[in-house]
C-alpha cells in the first residue's frame, strides 16, 4: 500500500464500524444457535428493499431501512410460526420462510424491472470502496460518508442494548427454564435480538452486501468462542477479531486489487484457522505427555 | 399446449421436472437428518470453484464449470464435518461461517478476475440466479444425465441410507461404517446442487431441497411415502415454474419454481389430516370441550354424593368449580343435546346416562390417585392435581389395567367411595 488518501481513510473506518455492529449482534446469535437466522434475515432484506421502494417510490435511505428491516423481523415470526403452529422443524422453517421471500423479492424486481432499479448483485456482495462518494452533508458541511453515520448509529445501539441487556440475554440464553420462571418474558428478549439482526444486517448490507453480513456476524463470535470463559470476554474479543479482519481485510483487498467485503470475510475465516491452530497447538505443547498424543490423535 | 411443441422449452420442463424430483428425493433424508441447510450452504460455496474452473481453462462450458463447483462443494461439505465433529463448533455457527467464508472467496476471487483482462467473465456470477431459460439441449443432457445416476444411487442405497440416517449409533454398534455414508450423502447432496444452480441459482437450490421434503412431511410418517409425496411436489413445482415463464417470458423459472414448492407447502400446513394446523386447532377444541363437559358432570356428581337433591343451582356450581364460570352456558347445552342433563327452572338435574358419565370420570380420577399413592409414593395433598388431567385421557382398556395393578381397593386415599364399573342395563345406582 502506498499512501493513505482520505477515501481509503473512510473506506477503512466504515470497515471497521461495520464489522463491530456486526460483532456485536453476533455474540448472542451465535450462543443462542441462532446463526442461520442472519443469514435468512439478509437474505430477504431484497424482498423489503424492493417491497419498500414500491410502495413508496422513494429511495431515501431511511425509508429502505425501515422496509428492510420490517420484513427481516417478518422473516424471524414466519419461521417462529412455521416452528411452533405448524410443527416444522427449526432449521426447515428456516429455511423454506427465507428462501420464499427471496424469490418473491427476484419475482417482484423482474416484473418491475422498469421501475426498481436495484441491483441485485450490489445488494448481494455490497461495494464498500464506492462507500466514499456517497457523503453526508450537515448544514452545509460535508462530513463524510453517509454509510459510515449510518452504521456508527447503528453499532452504538447494538453495543448500548447489548451491554445493558447482557445479564438477561445470559439468563434466556443459558437457562431459558430459569428466565422463564423468575418471569423474564424470553420471546421478548429473542425479538430484541432479531431485530438487533436484522437492523445490523440492513445498515451493512450497502457496505458488505448481505452474504457476507452473515460472516461478519458468525465467524469472529466464534473465534472468541475459542478462547473466551465468559461473554463479557467473548464480547470484547470478538469485536477485537472483527476489526482486525476489517483492517487486514482491506489491506489484503487493496494489495491484490479485489473486494474490500470478500476480502474481509476471508481474512475472518483465515484468522478462525490461524486461532484455532494457536489454541490447540499450546495445548498440544503444554500438554502432559500421556494427553498429549490424544490430543494429537484428534 | 403450445409448450410441448416447442422443442427447447420442452428441455428445460423435463430438466426442471428431474431436477425436482431428486432434490425432492434427497431433501427428505436431508430433512430427516436435520441438514436441511447444509443445501443452502453448499450451493453458496460452488461460488470459488466455479471462478477458479474458469481462470484456469478460460471457458464457460458446464463440463468445466461443473467440475470445479462439484469439487469446492465437497471440499465446503469437509469443512462443516471438520468444524462440527472436530472442532466442535454448534452446527447452525458451522453453517453460516462455511456458506460465508467460500462465498467471500468466491466473491474475492471474481473480483479480481474482473480487474484483470478477462474480459467474458460476466456470465459468471449469472449462476447465482440460476438461468433456465438459457439452457440448450446438451446442457440438459447433462442435467438428465446426472439426476438419473443420483436417482440410480439413491434407489440402490436406499436401505442403507435410512437406516444410517435414523439410527446412526445403532449402524456403528452392527458395524456399518456410518460415517461412510455420510459422506456419500454429502456427495449426493453436493452433485444435486451443482445440478441445480443452472436451473435455479444458489439460494433457490436451498428452498428446492427443503421445501417439497417439508411439505410431505406433514401427510405422512412413512419414508417411503414421505419421498414419493416429495418427489411429485417438487416436480409439479418444477413444472408449473417452467409453464409460467414460458408464457410470460420476463418472468425467472427459479422464484416461481421456490413459489409454487412453498405453496404446496402452505397447503399441507393448513389441511394435513393429522399435522395440519387446522386438524390440530379441532382435535385440541373438541378435546376441550370433553374437559369442560367432563368437569361440569364431576360438579353435579359431588352435590349428589355429598346428599342435596336435585335441581343444582348454577352459582352453586360456579362455586366449586370456578373455571366453568365463562362457558358454562354453552356446555349445559351441549350436555342437553347429548341428553345427559336436563335443565329445570331452578338448576341442572343429571339424567341417567349423565350419571353413568359422571361416575365414570369420578373413577377414573380416584383410580387414578390411589394408582398414584401406592405405585409412585405421591403424597396425598399432591394427587389430586394429576388426577384431575389424567381423568379426562383415560380410556376402558387403561382402567381394565388400573384395575389389575390396585386390586381389590374401593377407596380412594382421600377416603371417598370409588364408584363401582355399572354395566349400563342395571344402571340406576339411586
Amino acid at each position: 500500500m502506498t499512501e493513505m488518501t482520505s477515501l481509503d481513510l473512510w473506506v477503512i473506518l466504515t470497515a471497521t464500524v461495520c464489522a463491530c455492529a456486526c460483532a456485536t449482534s453476533g455474540v448472542f446469535l451465535v450462543l443462542r444457535g441462532l446463526a442461520m437466522l442472519a443469514d435468512a434475515v439478509s437474505h430477504s432484506v431484497l424482498f423489503g428493499i424492493v417491497l419498500a421502494f414500491l410502495l413508496t417510490g422513494s429511495r431515501a435511505p431511511l425509508v429502505i431501512l425501515v422496509g428492510a428491516g420490517i420484513v427481516g423481523v417478518f422473516t424471524a415470526l414466519a419461521a417462529q410460526f412455521l416452528n411452533k403452529e405448524g410443527k416444522l422443524q427449526e432449521d426447515a422453517s428456516i429455511g423454506v420462510s427465507f428462501t420464499w421471500l427471496f424469490a418473491v423479492g427476484v419475482i417482484l424486481v423482474s416484473a418491475f424491472a422498469g421501475r426498481v432499479d436495484i441491483d441485485q448483485e450490489c445488494v448481494l456482495y455490497g461495494e464498500i470502496a464506492f462507500v466514499p462518494f456517497d457523503t453526508l452533508t450537515l448544514w452545509g458541511v460535508e462530513i463524510g460518508p453517509r454509510a459510515f453515520w449510518m452504521l456508527l448509529v447503528v453499532a452504538v445501539i447494538d453495543i448500548i442494548v447489548v451491554l445493558f441487556s447482557k445479564a438477561r440475554f445470559e439468563l434466556v440464553t443459558f437457562d431459558p427454564s430459569f428466565a422463564e420462571t423468575a418471569g423474564i418474558k424470553s420471546r421478548r428478549w429473542h425479538y430484541l435480538l432479531v431485530c438487533l439482526v436484522s437492523l445490523t444486517s440492513v445498515a451493512s448490507f450497502e457496505a458488505v452486501g448481505v452474504i457476507l453480513v452473515v460472516g461478519m456476524m458468525v465467524i469472529p463470535p466464534n473465534i472468541a468462542l475459542l478462547f473466551s470463559r465468559g461473554t463479557t470476554s467473548m464480547l470484547w474479543l470478538s469485536n477485537l477479531f472483527a476489526v482486525l479482519s476489517a483492517v487486514l481485510g482491506y489491506w489484503l483487498a487493496v494489495a491484490i486489487d479485489a473486494s474490500v467485503s470478500a476480502s474481509m470475510v476471508v481474512v475472518a475465516g483465515c484468522l478462525y484457522g490461524v486461532m484455532a491452530l494457536l489454541k490447540y497447538g499450546m495445548a498440544t505443547v503444554t500438554a502432559v505427555p500421556s494427553k498429549r498424543a490424544e490430543l494429537l490423535e484428534l | 399446449m403450445e409448450i410441448l411443441s416447442d422443442p427447447n422449452s420442452l428441455w428445460v420442463l423435463s430438466c426442471s421436472i428431474l431436477l425436482g424430483i431428486s432434490a425432492g428425493w434427497l431433501g427428505c433424508f436431508a430433512l430427516l437428518r436435520k441438514e436441511a441447510l447444509a443445501g443452502d450452504a453448499l450451493a453458496h460455496a460452488a461460488l470459488p470453484g466455479v471462478t477458479v474452473a474458469f481462470m484456469l481453462f478460460q471457458s464457460h462450458a458446464r463440463w468445466v464449470l461443473l467440475p470445479g463447483a462439484l469439487l469446492s462443494c465437497f471440499a465446503a461439505y469437509g469443512c462443516l464435518l471438520f468444524l462440527t465433529r472436530v472442532m466442535r463448533m454448534k452446527s447452525d455457527s458451522a453453517l453460516a461461517f462455511v456458506l460465508s467464508f467460500f462465498f467471500a472467496l468466491g466473491i474475492f476471487h471474481l473480483t479480481q478476475l474482473q480487474k484483470e483482462t478477462y474480459s467474458h467473465q460476466a456470465g459468471l456470477d449469472k449462476m447465482l440466479f440460476g438461468q433456465a431459460a438459457a439452457l440448450v439441449s446438451h446442457d440438459v443432457l447433462v442435467v438428465a444425465v446426472m439426476c438419473a445416476a443420483l436417482l440410480l444411487v439413491l434407489i440402490v442405497l436406499f436401505q442403507r441410507l435410512r437406516m444410517t440416517s435414523f439410527d446412526p449409533l445403532f449402524c456403528r454398534a452392527a458395524g456399518i461404517p456410518s460415517h461412510r455414508y455420510d459422506l456419500l450423502f454429502g456427495f449426493l447432496l453436493v452433485c444435486t446442487v451443482v445440478v441445480g444452480l443452472d436451473l435455479v441459482g444458489v439460494v433457490l437450490m436451498a428452498a428446492l431441497l427443503i421445501t417439497p421434503a417439508a411439505a410431505a412431511r406433514y401427510w405422512t410418517n412413512d419414508l417411503p411415502r414421505m419421498i414419493l409425496l416429495s418427489s411429485f411436489f417438487g416436480a409439479c413445482s418444477g413444472a408449473f415454474g417452467v409453464v409460467v415463464s414460458f408464457y410470460a417470458p420476463k418472468m425467472p423459472t427459479g422464484p416461481w419454481i421456490v413459489v409454487f414448492a412453498t405453496a404446496f407447502l402452505l397447503v399441507s400446513l393448513l389441511i394435513a389430516p393429522e399435522r395440519g394446523v387446522i386438524a390440530r386447532r379441532l382435535r385440541h377444541r373438541s378435546f376441550q370441550r370433553k374437559i369442560r363437559e367432563e368437569n361440569l358432570l364431576r360438579a353435579l356428581f359431588r352435590f349428589e354424593e355429598d346428599g342435596i337433591s336435585a335441581p343444582h343451582s348454577l352459582q352453586s356450581i360456579v362455586q366449586i368449580r370456578p373455571t366453568l364460570a365463562n362457558t358454562l352456558d354453552a356446555t349445559i347445552s351441549a350436555l342437553e343435546r347429548l341428553g345427559e342433563l336436563t335443565r329445570e327452572p331452578d338448576g341442572l338435574r343429571l339424567t341417567r346416562e349423565g350419571l353413568a358419565r359422571a361416575e365414570r370420570v369420578t373413577r377414573y380420577h380416584r383410580l387414578w390417585e390411589v394408582y398414584l399413592s401406592r405405585m409412585v409414593n405421591i403424597p396425598s395433598h399432591m394427587l389430586h392435581e394429576g388426577a384431575e388431567n389424567v381423568e379426562h385421557l383415560l380410556t376402558e382398556e387403561m382402567e381394565s389395567e388400573l384395575l389389575l395393578e390396585i386390586e381389590g381397593v374401593n377407596q380412594d386415599p382421600h377416603g371417598k367411595p370409588i364408584p363401582q364399573r355399572v354395566e349400563p342395563e342395571s344402571g340406576d345406582e339411586k
